[in-house]
């Protein structure tokens, strides 16, 4: 059964079965979007769920005029900016309540000891590549997340961001020189 | 290719963004320098790890239930408190329209009593003016 069809069936009958049906069918690609924004598996969990409870909410009001995905991928991306936002502002008022050793703890991912292999690529190379992404100005943040963390092309990159393919292209050049740098700074720093 | 460049472009040749001909340069410095190929080791090795990233979160099986249940219970609050919320804004204004009616019922005949005697004491006043001392004295003096 199609998105629209799973939709309709949705909005005119509560159907149960159609709402689940949709989210398996995304829930993995919601989750890896939400992996982008944040620092731990936990965290991408719970916001994975706000979107899917927001969509069940609001999908009365989705006019079918974009494609189901590129409505959901939306949705994704806002409910993880809210929540990076409040995280943020969550870990300054730690760091300025708690004594300053324990706030590099507070800067590592929760997931850094969960990663495979974790002796070998080391918490520090993965925290300071969470750090260099969490970093980069929201807009290259968003597209780098989608392109990488969820693998859509440019046009449906351009598309969940309603932007110009160009500008897609710019932002996602632009994120990848800055991520290079900051893990050239951290690896020189090591050395 | 300087290092510097190479620097710059080694996420954008593991993605394969770079032209053909870019790549060939960059393969070539990293042949030759030995500081470059090590960087360009720990960071792609980094980068990787975007990837193991994406496979630690993996939803639930009951995820899509879970859901389900919740946006359904948070619409049976949502109802509930609505349900008695009217029934008590009913039963308060009911109560409230009755007290007004005997409260305002009390008044009202107060003030009618007043405004009642009050008037016909004006009336009277008005068509019975009283007697001013003079001519009550007059009347007196000629019935003597």
């Amino acid at each position: 059964m199609s998105d629209k069809e799973l939709v309709e069936q949705i909005v005119n009958n509560d159907n149960q079965r159609a709402f689940e049906t949709l989210v398996n069918r995304y829930q993995q690609k919601v989750i890896n979007i939400c992996m982008g924004f944040t620092a731990s598996t936990d965290e991408a969990k719970d916001i994975s769920q706000e979107v899917f409870i927001e969509v069940y909410l609001s999908l009365r009001k989705f006019r079918q005029e974009s494609a189901f995905s590129t409505w959901l991928y939306r949705i994704a991306v806002n409910k993880s900016i809210n929540a990076t936002r409040q995280a943020k502002k969550k870990l300054l008022v730690r760091l300025f309540t708690k004594d300053n050793a324990n706030a590099n703890e507070l800067l590592i991912p929760a997931d850094a000891g969960a990663m495979p292999d974790a002796k070998m690529t080391k918490k520090e190379d993965y925290a300071a590549l969470k750090q260099a992404i969490k970093s980069l100005p929201e807009n290259q943040h968003i597209a780098f997340t989608l392109n990488k963390y969820q693998e859509l092309s440019y046009k449906e990159i351009a598309e969940v961001m309603d932007i110009s393919l160009s500008a897609v292209e710019s932002l996602i050049f632009r994120a990848k020189i800055s991520l290079q740098k900051k893990l050239a700074e951290h690896f020189n720093k090591k050395a | 290719m300087t290092c510097k460049t190479l620097n710059n472009k080694m996420l954008l040749y593991i993605d394969g963004n770079l032209s053909s001909n870019e790549s060939i340069k960059l393969e070539e410095h990293l042949h030759s320098c030995e500081k470059c190929k090590k960087l360009f080791e720990q960071v792609s090795q980094t980068y990787a790890l975007i990837n193991e990233e994406k496979g630690l979160a993996e939803a639930d099986k009951d995820f899509a239930s879970q859901i389900w249940k919740q946006v359904h219970k948070n619409r049976e609050l949502k109802q509930t408190p609505s349900i008695i919320k009217l029934s008590i804004i009913t039963t308060l204004a009911a109560a409230g329209i009755a007290l007004g009616v005997i409260v305002g019922g009390t008044f009202n005949e107060i003030s009618l009593q007043n405004t009642n005697t009050e008037t016909w004491e004006q009336l009277a006043d008005e068509y019975f003016p009283e007697p001013s001392l003079d001519y009550i004295t007059s009347i007196n003096l000629e019935t003597e």
